[in-house]
């Protein structure tokens, strides 16, 4: 994968920054609201460690601020960390997630209707927002080898406390049972 | 618009609950900066990459999964909306971390004080890392709650994944060679991966 900004290790940072039609604001955010969060839609995107939409109802303007600076109108976050490349991610999401982005970026000003396939992906791009700097604590591992690692040591303590006390003998088929040969 | 804390708070994260996928919480703040820092945060962001010294301590922090600053300097044209170039760039900001709210800022404040006057001195408000109460009351309301929110191992800590992570290997190798050991041996190698990875356990 090549290392841009938007990348640590095997690791991507997607943001994506879309105006939402002003009309279809409180739908949208019912619609995330109502999505289920376990499991989330998100689970079947296999690439993804962690994921938000966030809806921006405007910028937060600071008394400082010599003069105030407003959207032109609610925006939709969007961002996701995942397994890179951003192609394979964006062609997983598109086809897994079809119904549900499909409504979601179907509410956005511009999008493709239906916001479904390569024109969402083009969409979805050309709303991106460099990131300029990524922190991961473990850029190298993807999301399946996260999960085993913690299966293994969910496995792993619980059989140290179960084989306490064991034979020798007792012990190593126990170990061969529990994790394989 | 402050998502942090709402009504709905969680009492283990002290942030709403729209924010919080089992240990995961997350952050999401923008803030306009000055006229200077869209040059200078680029240069910072180049600096503490090339030095990693600041990534390094965040990884010592050890509660961020994952985390990202982007400068917003304009919004691109979509349909009726031509392209608009911001009168201030907007500083993006999210985090992925696992534990208190109120902890996690604290952290950021006392052990990159410095390190904070990068990332946010070019923002209007930015009271300093210290003390840290109106540096919270600052990033507080600045935040923005999240509508959606997915971790992919909502059980796990980061310290649980590097430990995991660094587990997995040793059991791996054990598991490789333990049908070729004597009951004996094996006891001892047991023994020894225990003994040796008791702060991953």
């Amino acid at each position: 994968m090549p290392l841009t900004t938007n990348t640590a290790g095997q690791m991507y940072a997607l943001t994506v920054f879309a105006p939402i039609v002003p009309d279809r604001v409180d739908a949208l955010r019912a619609y995330l609201r109502s999505l289920p969060r376990r499991p989330s839609p998100f689970a079947r995107v296999d690439a993804t460690h962690f994921a938000r939409w966030v809806i921006i109802p405007d910028f937060v303007n600071d008394p400082s601020q010599p003069r105030p600076e407003h959207l032109p109108s609610p925006y939709l976050l969007f961002s996701a960390t995942f397994d890179g490349p951003l192609e394979r991610f964006l062609d997983d999401m598109c086809e897994k997630l079809a119904a549900q982005a499909g409504e979601i970026w179907g509410s956005c000003v511009g999008a493709p209707l239906p916001a479904v396939g390569e024109p969402l992906k083009a969409y979805l791009k050309h709303n991106q927002i460099q990131t300029g700097l990524f922190f991961s604590a473990y850029p190298a591992a993807d999301v399946a080898t996260v999960k085993r690692a913690l299966d293994v040591r969910a496995h792993t303590i619980a059989f140290a406390v179960r084989s306490q006390g064991m034979e020798p003998g007792a012990l190593q088929q126990a170990f061969l049972e529990e994790f394989g040969a | 618009m402050s998502g942090v804390p709402s009504t709905a708070a969680s009492a283990a994260s002290g942030t709403s609950t729209r924010n919080v996928d089992g240990q995961a919480v997350a952050l999401t703040v923008f803030s306009a900066v000055r006229w200077w820092g869209p040059v200078w945060l680029p240069l910072f962001f180049m600096l503490i990459r090339r030095g990693r010294g600041s990534l390094k301590t965040l990884k010592q922090l050890s509660f961020i999964h994952v985390a990202r600053w982007s400068l917003v300097s304009r919004l691109p044209g979509n349909g009726e909306q031509s392209e608009r170039r911001l009168r201030f760039a907007h500083l993006y900001f999210e985090s992925n971390f696992n534990g208190g709210w109120e902890e996690y800022i604290d952290a950021f404040s006392y052990v990159l004080t410095l390190g904070m006057w990068g990332f946010w001195g070019s923002s209007y408000g930015f009271p300093h890392a210290l003390p840290a109460g109106p540096f919270k009351d600052y990033i507080s309301r600045n935040a923005y709650e999240t509508d959606h929110y997915y971790s992919a191992y909502p059980a796990a800590t980061t310290t649980t994944v590097l430990a995991a992570l660094e587990l997995e290997p040793k059991v791996a190798a054990l598991r490789r060679q333990a049908s070729e050991m004597s009951p004996e041996s094996f006891t001892v190698a047991w023994q020894r991966l225990l003994s040796e990875s008791q702060s991953c356990l």
